[in-house]
Parts: structure tokens; sequence; C-alpha cells
């Protein structure tokens, strides 16, 4: 009887048990495939790649300030130079190459390589993903067409600061930007040269071009017309103008809505609204003290140069114990970077006239500088000499798109024509200048990218 | 253990008047007492206990035995009362060697002779007589290989950092694992009763704690709860109720009084510091005494005026307004009732215990409620069933301010700064603004905008809400008398609710709804409470099958366990903030402008914060397989061997790599029972153990793929992802080699006993920072596997009884020796700065301690200026910056360790006639800390004085007397870092504390009622009674700002 008990007892209790442990044997897998946190993905769908793109963070905000710190649109009074926090951009601001970056890091290098390697990361998981139906395939093309986009100005931006101008003549000797082009963060890539950098560009670019949609209702993600823009400025600063202009025509048939300055108020603290019709893509650079508006004075001679009449005078400068900045497309404090039509037009004047094509060019200017001007005040006394038309496009090109980090990549490409050479100079407690074409325009490498990677100094 | 319980009858024998009774003699855990000397008081006729520990005797009804044995308490007991319960409980001596026979490893019972591992039981006197408001704290001093790392603690109330035989990894958690009844407890460990635990065992080696896995790395703390005495019914109870010093602020030396400061304001002032502040457009707010020289310096007030002025103000002395109206003495109180029933089938207790303690801090205050039930069923023969129920409740108020916590212009206070007025009224305080400002601020149709620091603590609301109830089940099936089948079931709920709360009142709400409004007086942030909910719901749950075979045969002895077991763990928080709360109709605004940048005043523009929101799901499980073997042979030699696989949802882990198996052998050999080795016979006791084995770590920040987060964009309100770690696809987890030799021994006498371990730990696959190149496009910490970390220690325990007579005198003596190293990391030449100023965070470097002391070397003082000095260029110099950017890490001075290399405690008891005497003094040796002094730069840029300031070079010649150097009116960081971070401010570490102090009395007159009963007064943190620091600092909390705070309590415990 007793036995009997115990026979039963066990058995039932083996079953129990060996049921139990099979069980948790067979969906082991299952159990431990669940997600340890919710917000945390491995990102492998077309929806987490969209909103690795979509972190605006990374991709459209950040970008690197030095391109005004070191330009010739602002300048600083002693003091705020003195209580500049980042010696970095203490050092930019002098044009010096310093031991500065032997112990430390760039964040404008850092930041653009995160960016690179986002891209990479989608552009790889988007390769591997096979769309199930068509809507799924049209959003997989646009997100790859964004992350060759995002690539190519990070890139932009890069080769701006870290490696010297394009130059037909020199751009296959002289050193460009280490390309990375996968996401293996182990992989060590030396640097490219010049040309190479820029064909990246381009051929991110011209991919990106079959894939981007025509609009969006987000100025933060790329579209046709920003990647048309995009590649007339770069065309632009290659000195391939007939490109430039063949780009800004394509881009201005899909959008060359203006801003008629004279529609605006100019009393408001930031006149022009962010996202505004003119913007093709937004960008920005990094929100720092170091050129907020309490800090960072207008040079007086470029202030002067606008007319009276002229509408940009009042909406983009304000007096506060000297001339200040507030005509931001941002619509605020942060300084807008992004591409947007007028700068497109520029792009297409200065082309078309360098192409011989004075007539339109002056069309163009005209389209732009109505704009501008209150209400009947514009004259269309345009001359109609190259030279000094020439003279006048690159005048309003500076004025129009001051502090939008155009700036130093016009003094870095026009330098090179002795005609519009330019020396820059800096007062503090002692005088600074940048001759043109100095090797001063390219910043050092950050010393802990040497000392990790190996790669050459600038 | 297993054991049955015989009793006998009573037979009357009728004839004589004469009972023939038969009893049992037992002890506490229903072990009989064999050779137990029971006295019939009339004849004085003695009679034995037989191995059973039962007797028979004849005896008058109206007579009375008396009980001996030694090691246990005397008992008298008339007859009559034997006849009713015929078992007969003695109580052991309450000071004998504590020689425990079982030890309970959370997954099985083992008898400690066959242990062959490293295993502590707290002696449960100690621990029972110390006053304790949370489990873990009341063991400090009472293990061997424990230390309480506080060097965090800025006062006595903030957490440690519990480390077990040195630190065996790097990034991954330090901490023991914490086991409660048998599961890892998850928990807060103030949820768990302290007057509720029966025992706590340390589990120190491999062959113990691999039991545990994947977990067990830094060694195991179980706990187990206490269970209802055999047949009968007892009721407890516990009264505590005692104080805590308040808050020394006059301790902190980092101070500066208010004449010293006073005079370095007009310094200042002087030279125009406060120029660009005065004439700056955002109205910063100026001191009281900066604001006079303004008023001098512009004529509105004369000399006389500002002389009287001053005087006033330097007479101030904030210490002590702060230390009269923001704390207090402390109140603990602790109630603690408790019930146990049992008879031969079921086992029940239950316990109630709650605590009200009134901080130090004013407004501060701590409820908590516990509640327990623990039941054991048996069923029949074969099935037993149990059931637990836990539940706490801790009510936690924050609303005190704290002397640290002023912060008027977001400085620390100034020296002179007052809470109250002459009429002991709470007073305005400078805060954020001008006075001049804000004085107005009224008329111009702003809020009032000042700011009173009493009235504004009453206006803020911080409190939480923790409610937590643990669930076990389980059921116990005995299949054959060797072989059971274990099924447990754990459950656990816990939620916190957190309110952190801006009434409309407070100067926080009034600063920015004042910020915002603009010119036309409409305010753009609402006026209203700005309340913060922070809900944390975590749940889980394990569950473990285990079966459990035990056999013996003739001279073999097997144990073996073996099992399964799923773990669970989640928590979701949610946070969400509302603005423009009316806390009487519960309306809020909603749908503010975050994008907008407003005008503010007194200028520039911002953008209204968004409120915080934050929703966080998190899951952790577990999938475990493991095995126990003991064999015994002889009763001599014990070999054990234990294996143990762990799996985890570890995130991104390629599912082949998710396990990790761990194993560990050990055997042990008892000398004592060696018949050829009889010089032994004096022990009852002596055993030789030997056990090797690896434990596991895991940290949950590595992954190997790429993972992401989900954010709502700002900008465009989207979903976006931010890469958190590009992933490494060779993650593994950390494994820990641990190789324990030792010796325990006591005497047959029982007066001498202990222990003496010898380890070796070596942490191999640990996970360590990687930097790398930017270029990569990952910028964080980049962890890989690959560093290594070596512990090398010594535990000692000698625990000896030298006198035992009615005066008794017990003394227990614990020596750790540890020494931790970098075997193996990657050298970081350019983070040279964060090896002399960090010494609380790792900065591994190969050959050295986790925890190092670094400093720069110290080349004195200039004599013509009082500048430090320092080389460059092969000159001494002042060129801070330049030096401290050339140094290489061979430049810097080596001290050693930040972590005690040796530490230990003697704890010596006392007792005669009823009245015992306990106090513990621990020591730590063999470590250094930094001590902090005077900065420049953070005296002049946020008020931060320190008295060596007093000291300072002044003119030429005092570099002989002083090493402080001469004041820097313009701030120069890498100067005063120069200073600050030099070896003269590293102190030896070395002290010696008491630590606690019980006296323990058993009045006679009480026990005519209750069974037993005990008044005892505690005394914690006595203090330090040497060390080797002259600067009066307390090197375990060097940075903390007042010193640790006695407390006094007063506990009368019952039992019914």
């Amino acid at each position: 009887m007793i036995h009997n008990k115990f026979k039963i007892a066990f058995f039932v209790s083996f079953s129990f048990f060996s049921s139990i442990v099979l069980l948790t044997l067979s969906c082991s897998e299952e159990f431990l495939d669940i997600k340890p946190d919710k917000q945390m993905v491995v990102p492998r769908q077309l929806k987490d790649l969209r909103a690795l793109l979509d972190n605006t963070m990374k991709m459209n905000i950040s970008m690197p300030y030095f391109v005004e710190v070191a330009a010739d649109d602002m300048y600083f009074n002693l003091n705020s130079y003195t209580t500049l926090t980042s010696e970095e951009a203490k050092l930019a601001y002098i044009w010096e190459s310093s031991p500065y970056y032997n112990n430390n890091s760039s964040t404008a290098w850092n930041a653009r390589y995160e960016q690179i390697f986002y891209c990479n990361l989608v552009l790889e998981a988007v390769e591997k993903y096979n769309p199930s139906n068509k809507l799924e395939e049209k959003e997989r093309n646009e997100i790859k067409g964004s992350a060759l986009f995002y690539r190519a100005w990070a890139y932009w931006q890069l080769a701006q600061l870290f490696c010297g101008p394009y130059k037909i003549d020199s751009s296959n000797t002289e050193l460009g930007l280490p390309l990375r082009l996968t996401s293996n963060i182990n992989e060590i890539v030396n640097r490219s040269s010049i040309s190479d950098t820029w064909g990246q560009m381009l051929l991110d670019l011209n991919q990106s071009m079959e894939l981007v949609p025509k609009s969006s209702e987000w100025k933060t993600r790329p579209t046709l017309p920003s990647v048309f823009s995009f590649l007339s400025r770069v065309y632009l600063a290659m000195g391939e103008y007939e490109k430039s202009s063949n780009m800004a025509e394509k881009c201005l048939e899909l959008n060359d809505s203006l801003l008629n300055y004279a529609n605006m108020n100019s009393s408001k603290s930031y006149p022009i609204d962010k996202f505004n019709v003119e913007v093709l893509f937004h960008s920005v650079m990094a929100s720092t003290v170091t050129i907020r508006e309490t800090r960072l004075n207008v040079d007086t001679i470029l202030y002067n140069s606008y007319d009276q009449s002229d509408l940009r005078k009042i909406c983009y400068f304000y007096h506060n114990n000297g001339i200040r900045y507030k005509g931001s497309y941002n619509g605020d404090r942060d300084f807008f970077c992004g591409l947007s039509t007028s700068e497109t037009l520029l792009n297409l004047a200065e082309s078309e006239l360098r192409l011989g094509n004075i007539s339109s060019s002056v069309q163009i200017m005209d389209k732009l500088l109505s704009n501008r001007y209150s209400t009947n005040e514009y004259k269309k006394n345009l001359t109609d000499n190259a030279e000094q038309l020439l003279q006048f496009i690159l005048k309003e090109r500076r004025k129009e798109l001051v502090f939008r980090g155009i700036r130093w990549f016009d003094l870095r490409r026009l330098n090179q024509d002795p005609r519009f050479s330019k020396t820059l100079t800096r007062k503090l407690d002692k005088e600074y200048s940048l001759s043109p074409n100095s090797p001063k325009y390219v910043l050092p490498i950050p010393q802990n990218v040497i000392d990790k990677s190996g790669i050459v100094q600038n | 253990m297993f054991y049955s319980i015989i009793f006998f009858g009573i037979l009357h024998a009728q004839e004589t008047g004469l009972l023939n009774i038969q009893c049992q003699i037992l002890d506490r855990k229903e072990r009989p007492i064999s050779n137990a000397t029971i006295t019939i008081n009339s004849n004085k006729q003695r009679i034995f206990s037989d191995d059973n520990g039962s007797f028979s005797i004849l005896i008058n009804m109206s007579d009375t035995l008396e009980i001996k044995k030694l090691g246990y308490q005397i008992k008298k007991l008339p007859v009559s009362s034997v006849l009713n319960h015929k078992l007969i409980y003695l109580n052991e001596d309450a000071i004998d060697i504590e020689e425990v026979e079982v030890i309970n490893t959370g997954y099985q019972f083992v008898d400690k002779w066959r242990s062959t591992g490293a295993v502590k039981r707290i002696n449960k006197e100690s621990y029972e007589n110390r006053f304790k408001f949370n489990a873990i704290d009341a063991i400090e001093g009472l293990s061997a290989g424990l230390n309480f790392d506080r060097r965090n603690n800025s006062s006595t109330n903030d957490r440690h950092t519990l480390q077990l035989r040195g630190i065996g990894s790097i990034f991954s958690d330090q901490r023991p694992l914490i086991v409660l009844n048998n599961f890892p407890f998850e928990g807060d460990i103030n949820d768990i009763n302290p007057n509720d635990i029966d025992n706590i065992v340390i589990l120190k080696d491999a062959s113990s704690a691999s039991i545990w896995g994947a977990r067990a790395s830094n060694g195991v703390i179980v706990i187990t709860s206490k269970r209802a005495a055999q047949n009968k019914v007892s009721v407890n109870f516990n009264l505590s109720q005692g104080i805590q010093e308040k808050q020394d602020l006059y301790y902190n030396p980092s101070f500066l009084t208010s004449s010293e400061f006073l005079k370095l304001e007009e310094d200042l002032f002087k030279i125009g510091h406060f120029n660009s502040a005065e004439n700056n457009l955002t109205n910063p707010a100026l001191t009281p005494g900066v604001e006079l020289m303004i008023l001098k310096r512009d004529g509105l007030i004369d000399q006389n005026t500002y002389e009287f002025e001053l005087k006033k103000l330097s007479e101030q002395d904030i210490r002590k307004d702060a230390t009269k109206y923001l704390y207090r003495n402390g109140w603990n109180q602790q109630y603690n009732f408790g019930i146990g029933v049992s008879n031969n089938n079921v086992n029940s207790s239950f316990s109630l215990g709650y605590d009200n303690v009134d901080e130090t801090l004013q407004n501060q205050n701590k409820k908590r409620i516990l509640f327990s039930s623990n039941n054991d069923f048996k069923l029949n023969s074969i099935l037993n069933l149990a059931l637990n129920v836990n539940y706490s409740n801790r009510i936690n108020r924050n609303n005190g301010l704290r002397f640290e916590n002023i912060r008027p212009q977001s400085k620390v206070v100034y020296p002179y700064a007052s809470l109250v007025d002459s009429n002991g009224d709470p007073v305005q305080m400078i805060k954020d603004y001008r006075l001049s400002y804000i004085g107005n601020s009224v008329d111009n149709g702003l809020l009032d905008w000042a700011y009173v620091p009493l009235t504004d603590r009453n206006f803020t609301n911080d409190t939480y809400d923790n409610k937590r109830l643990t669930m076990d089940i389980s059921a116990g099936l005995k299949v054959t008398s060797d072989l059971k089948f274990d099924i447990k079931y754990q459950f656990f709920y816990d939620e916190k609710l957190g309110i952190y709360e801006y009434e409309k009142e407070s100067y926080y709400v009034r600063n920015l709804v004042n910020r915002f409004t603009d010119s036309q007086g409409k305010r753009v942030f609402p006026f209203g409470n700005i309340r913060t909910y922070d809900d944390n719901y975590s749940k889980g749950y394990s569950a473990r099958l285990q079966v459990n075979y035990d056999k013996s045969l003739d001279d073999h002895l097997i144990s073996a366990i073996g099992g399964s077991e799923i773990r669970q763990y989640s928590l979701d928080r949610k946070v969400s903030q509302i603005y423009g709360l009316d806390d009487e109709v519960l309306t809020h605004n909603i749908g503010l402008d975050y994008t907008t940048y407003f005008p503010t005043n007194p200028n520039g523009s911002e953008r209204i914060r968004v409120p915080e929101s934050t929703l966080n799901s998190k899951i952790d499980r577990y999938l475990s397989y493991f095995g126990n073997i003991l064999y015994t042979y002889k009763s001599k030699y014990n070999l054990s061997a234990s294996a143990r696989w762990d799996a985890s949802n570890l995130f991104g882990v390629k599912t082949n790599q998710k396990g990790v198996p761990l194993w560990s052998i050990g055997s042990s050999w008892l000398l004592n029972k060696e018949d050829y080795l009889s010089i032994y016979d004096i022990f009852s006791d002596l055993r030789l153990k030997i056990s090797y084995g690896f434990n596991g770590n895991i940290n949950n920040q590595a992954t190997a793929y790429p993972t992401a987060s989900y954010y709502v964009d700002y900008i465009t309100s989207l979903p976006n992802a931010t890469i958190l770690n590009p992933g490494n696809p060779e993650l593994r987890w950390e494994k820990i080699g641990i190789f324990n030799s030792g010796i325990d021994f006591s005497l047959k006498n029982k007066r001498i006993g202990g222990s003496i371990d010898a380890y070796f730990k070596t942490s191999d696959d640990l996970l360590g920072n990687y930097e790398l190149d930017p270029t990569s496009g990952y910028n964080g910490i980049y962890l890989i596997n690959y560093a290594s970390v070596k512990n090398k220690g010594l535990d000692v325990e000698l625990n000896i009884i030298p006198i035992k007579k009615s005066f008794a005198w017990r003394s227990d003596f614990i020596l750790s020796y540890v020494k931790n190293e970098v075997i193996k990391y990657e050298k970081f030449d350019d983070n040279i700065n964060s090896l002399y100023s960090a010494w609380l965070y790792p900065v591994p470097i190969e050959g050295l301690p986790l925890y190092n002391t670094f400093a720069l070397p110290w080349f004195g003082l200039d004599n013509e200026t009082g500048n430090p000095l320092v080389p460059f260029d092969g000159e001494m110099g002042t060129r801070y910056t330049e030096y401290l950017n050339s140094l290489k890490i061979n430049d810097l001075k080596n001290f050693g360790s930040a972590i005690p290399t040796w530490t230990g405690s003697l704890r010596n008891s006392i007792s005669f006639k009823g009245v015992s005497v306990a106090a513990t003094i621990t020591w730590k040796t063999g470590y250094y800390f930094r001590r902090p002094s005077i900065s420049y730069s953070e005296l002049i840029s946020n008020n931060r004085g320190h008295i060596d300031f007093l000291n300072r070079w002044k003119s030429p010649g005092d570099e002989i007397k002083t090493q402080v150097p001469s004041i820097s009116l313009i701030s120069n960081t890498s100067r005063d870092l120069v200073y600050n971070q030099s070896e003269l401010m590293i102190e030896k570490g070395d002290h010696i504390r008491l630590n606690d102090v019980q006296i323990i009395w058993q009045p006679r007159i009480l026990s005519k009622f209750l069974n037993s009963s005990q008044l005892i007064f505690h005394a914690n943190n006595l203090g330090i009674i040497w060390r080797a620091n002259n600067a009066n600092i307390d090197p375990d909390m060097p940075n903390a700002m007042y010193p640790l705070q006695k407390q006094f309590m007063l506990t009368f415990k019952t039992t019914l």
C-alpha cells in the first residue's frame, strides 16, 4: 500500500519534473530572445533605419561653426575673446594650428564621423533588407538615398576644415579625408586624396538623386531639390560652372520660392522663420556660446555695404553695443547652414556669368534682389560689364549668405583667383593675419585621431 | 537535516504517589542533547540523558528538576510543567563559540563539517544585539573579507558599497549577490525586516558560491528568515527608541570665516572683480558685502556706516543659523512584533515591524511597515508545502533643506549669510539676481521675486512611497528516504511612486514665471505648481525545480542536487512632469510652446524647457541549470563538485554565446577524525580545505550587435534613434577564477575556534574601456573583454572565550588582507589628469591597484610670490598649464591603494549576572586618501573656502612655515590643481574606530512573567579612536560634510 503510494508519487513528480525541464529547454530560445529594454533595438527594420536618419541632432544640427569663427564676417573684441571658454575656438579665431590638439579631440571631427557611421550602418542594413511590397521598396529607396545624402553632407563639412580646397591641378596629390564607407569600427582607413574625397561626395549625391523623393513634409530630410542644390554648391566649389549651373537650374525648376523681405516684420527678435519657403534642406551649426549674438560683432565694413533700402540690413542685424546678427534661417540664435533657394540662385547667377551668359545672370540677380528691397526701391540697373558684374554677384553672395557657413568656402575657392584673393586680419592684443591660400586654411587633424589611426597630419 | 522526533508518553505510577515521567531534552534546533545532567531538587539524585536525549525518572508531582549541560543555559522547571510538554528545550549558552552545524547556501543545507570552501555564518548573538535599520549594515566588522566602502559618502546615512574579498571587476557590478530565502533579492535592502532574520551566511569562494553561477563572482550573502520554534507558541516583542545627533557643520574644514571672506571680497572688489557682474545685463546676484562696497564707492553711504554694516555682517555665521533652523537631533523608533506557532505539522510565524525615523535634517522623515508570514505545512510523510508572504511599505519625505543645498548665486553659500533676522523670522537671501533688480518686481507687474530659504523649503515636496510584496510558494516531495523533489516559486511586485513638486509659491516657480513674463505683463510660463511623477514598477518571478539525493551507505555519504531555474525581472519607469498645476481643481497647462525662443527677464531669450517625460521598460531573463555533488568518505574526507550553466537575454548576444558554463571543485579533510593523529584530539573540528572554480559576472551595457535607443526628436517630433553601442561581436561574460585554501578549527572545550583562509582570485576577460579612433564614428565607451584583475588575500577569524564562569568573556578577532592589482589594461597616456584627480572611480593601470592614489610631485613655493613652483623647459616656474599637459605617468607620485588592504575588527563581550557589555573596534590600514585644501579658483568663483586659507603664504619668508600658496585673485585652475592634487594632500588612511557598543541587561524581575526579556542600550558610530592623519578627517569618507553622527538607542526585547 505504502509502496504503491510512493510509486505514484514518484511517477507524478518525475513526469512533472521532466516535463518542465523539457519545456524550459524547448522554449529557452524564445524565452531568452526578448528585448531587455523596450527602447533599445538592433537597427534592422526600415522603421529603425528611418529613425536613425531622423536623428536631427546627428544629421542636421551641430555642424561645425569654425567656418564662421575663422571667416571675415565677424570679429570679437578683446574682452569677448579672452572670456571664450572654448580653447579650440580661440585658436581657430586667430588661425593658429596649435599644440592644443596634442592632448585633445575635436567635436567637429568626431560628430561628423559619427554621422558618417550612422549613414554607413543604415546603408549596410538597407542592402540586407528585402522589401515585402512596393511601399516598402519605396521607403527603402528613400532611406538609402537619404543616407547617401547625409554622408556627403558630413564629408562636405569636414572637407571645409580638415583638408585644402579643391583644385583641379593638385587634387590628386593633396591629402583629403579618410573615407569611411563601412560601419566596421575596427577598420583603419587612411587618408584619400582630395579628388577622391570630392569624388565620393559626387558619387553619393548622384546615387542619391535617383532615390530621394521630390518633396517631403520635413525639411530635415533630403529631397530632390536639395540634392540638386547641394550638387550645384559642390560643382561651384570645384569650379565646374556648367554642371553647377545645370544642377541649380534643375533645383529651381522644382522649387524657386523666395521670401519677400518687404513682408517681413523686422522688429521681431528673429524676423526670419524656421523652415521658411526658401529652405531646401535644414541644417544648423552647433549651438554654442562662442558665436552667441551677444558676443559676436558683425564686420562693420560688411554691414555698411548694405544699402539703406536693403531690407536685409534691418532683418539680419540690430544694434546693441555694436552690430549684432539676428537673421538666421533657423528662426533663433543658432546659425542656419543648410541649403536654400537663395543660395542656389546665387550659384546659378555666378555660374551663368562665368559661362558668359550675362543676361541670364542679370535676370537671376534681379529676381533675388527684388525680393530683398522695400517695394519699388530696388532699381534694375545692373551693369553688363562681366568683370564688374562678377564682383557685384560675389559681393551680393556674401551679403545674402552671411553667417550661413558659406563665406569660409568662398574665401578658400576665391583666393585661388588673384582678382578676389584677400588677406584677413584680427586685432586683439596684437594683430594676426591670414594670407590667401595659406596652409592655415586647413585645421590640423585632432591628435587623438593621429595617435589611434596613424594617419598623416596636415 | 532530517530527524524525527520521538517522544514518550507518561506512565502514571499510581501506587506510589510518584510519577514515572519520560522526557526528551532537545536543543533549539530539535537535536537531542545527550549526557545532560538531571538533578532532582528534593533528594539531589542525579541521572543522565541517553543518546536520544531521553531519560525516565520516578518523581513526585511537586518536585522540581534542574537540567545542566555544558554549553547550554541551566534550566530549572517544576515537574508539573513537564507533564504536559514532555519535551525540554535547552537554550544554548549565549556566549559559546558558535558551532553552526548547518549552512544554507540558498540551494541546500550542508553540514558545516562537510563544507570544502570559505563559508562564514555571522555570529548570531552579535547580530541580534546590534541595532539595525537594515540587514546588511549590522554585519559590519562581523566577517573577514568584507569592506564597507564609504569613500563616496557625504553624510552618515548615505549608502556604502559592499566589497567582498577585493574588487573583481572594473565596470560591472562589484557588489556581492544578496539572496533572501533561496532567491536573489533585487529590491532595496531596507525592504527586509532586520529583526526577522534568523541567520546570514557569506559564501566567499568558488566551491560554496559557484552554485550561484554567473552572479557569484563577488561572493554571495545568503539571508534566511526566522521560523517558529518547534512545538510551541511564542510571542516576541521588540521596542527601540533612540536618537541620532545632529550634523556637526563646524567639522567641515572647507569653510572660511565671515570676516576673512569679507576681507577677500574687499580685495576682489578693489581689482574690479565684480565689475563685469555689476554691469552685466543679466543682473546676477551680488552678496550683501559687495553691495555695501558698491554703495560706498558710489558715495551713497559714508565710511562709518559702511564699517558698521560690514562689522554686522562679519559677526554672522551661516553655520549657526543652519545648525539651528535646518537640523535637529534625529529620533528613531522601531517596533517589532512576532508570533510563532508550531506543532508537528504546521510551522507558522508572523511578524509585524514599524519604523519611524525623524532624520537629523528637519522636514525629513522615513516610515516603514514590514509584514511577513512564513508557513510550512507538513501534509503527510512525503509532502511539504510552504507559503511565505512578505510585504513592506516605506514612505520617505525628503523635504529638508541641506546646508550644502542653499546655494545662492548657484554657488556655495557665503559664510555671513543668515536664514533669520534678529527676531528669528525667516529672511530673504540673494539667489539669482541683484536685490536692486528684483526689489520692485511686484510694481513692474511681476511676482514677488524674493528667495526666503526657510519658507521656501515648505513649498517643495519630495516624497516617495514604496510598496513591495513578495510571495514564495514551494513544495517538497519526499519520494524515498533518499530522494526529494523541490519546486520553489517566488513572485514579487514592487512599486515606487515618487512625487517631486514645486508649489506655485516656491521660488523655483516664481522665478520661471517672472523670467518668462513679457513686457506687456503677459505670463508665458504658467503660474502654478510644477509636479513631477516618477513611478517605478518592477516585478519578477523565479521558479526552481530541484532534485535532492542524500544517500548514506557504510562509509559513503553522498548529497547531490541538480535542477533548473528560470528568472524574470522587469522594470517599468514612467516619469511625467506637469506645469501650471492647480492642486485644488487639478487643472494644468498643456500645449505650451516649447520651440519658440521667448524674450526673458532680465535679458536674453530662451525656450521653455519641455516637461520631463520618460518611459522605460526593461526586462531581464535568466535560465540556468545547476548541479552539486558532495561526497564524504568515512566522515573524514569530503569532495565537492558543482557545475552551472547560465544564459540570459543579454542584449544582442548571439544565442550560442548567451550561456556560460561555470564549475568548481573542492575537498576537505577532517584531521581531528584521524585516529593516528591523536594530537588533534583536543579539536572538535580541524578541517583543511581546498577549492578552485569559476564564477561569473554580468554586464548589461555591452552588446554584440549595434544597438540604438528611441527618443522623440525635439525638432521634428518624429521618432528618432540614437546609437548606444556599436556592438562587439566577440563579447563574452566575465569570468573569475577563485582558488581558496584554508583551515577551520574549534576546540572540544568550545573555548577557541576560528578559521584561516588564503585565496587568489583572477578575473580574466573583464570588460574594459577601449578607446577607439573617433574616425570610427563612435566616441563613447567601447567595452571589450580584455582586461584582467587579480586579488590575493587572507582572511583570519579567531573566536576565544578566555573566561567562562559566572563572569564570562568572549573575544572575536577578525583580520583580512587583500591585494588588488590590474594585470592587463590598455594605457591611456592622454588621460593623465584623471589619474591624479580621480580616486572614486577606477583608473586601471597595469601593475597597480584598481583604485590607486596618485599625486603630483610638490616643488615648494616661490620665495617672492608664494606661487607653487613647477618645472617646465628645464627651469622652475609657473607655467602650470604647459607643465600639466606635459606630464607623463612616471612624473606622478604613486602612493598606493585607495582601498584598505588590511582591515580587521575586535569584538569583546563580557557578561556578569545578567548584564553583558559588548563593543566592536574596527580598523583599516594600508591605504591613502586625498584631503581637500584651499583652491583659489573655487574660492573666487564658487565661494568654497578652506581653513588652510589662513595659513597661506603672505610675504617672503612664509615659504619656510607654510606650503599653502599665496592667494591668486585671478582664477587659475591649473595653479590650484598643482597644489590641491599634490603629494601634500595625500594622507595615510590608517585608523581605528569604535564602531558600536551594546549594554545588555536581562532583568530577573521580569523573568517571573516573561519567558525572557532584555534591555539593550546601543551606541553606534562612536568615533575614531586613532587615525594616522593630522587633518582630523575620517579617512573612510574624506569628502563628507559632517563626521559620522553618533546614534544611541534603547531596545526592549521580550519573549512570552
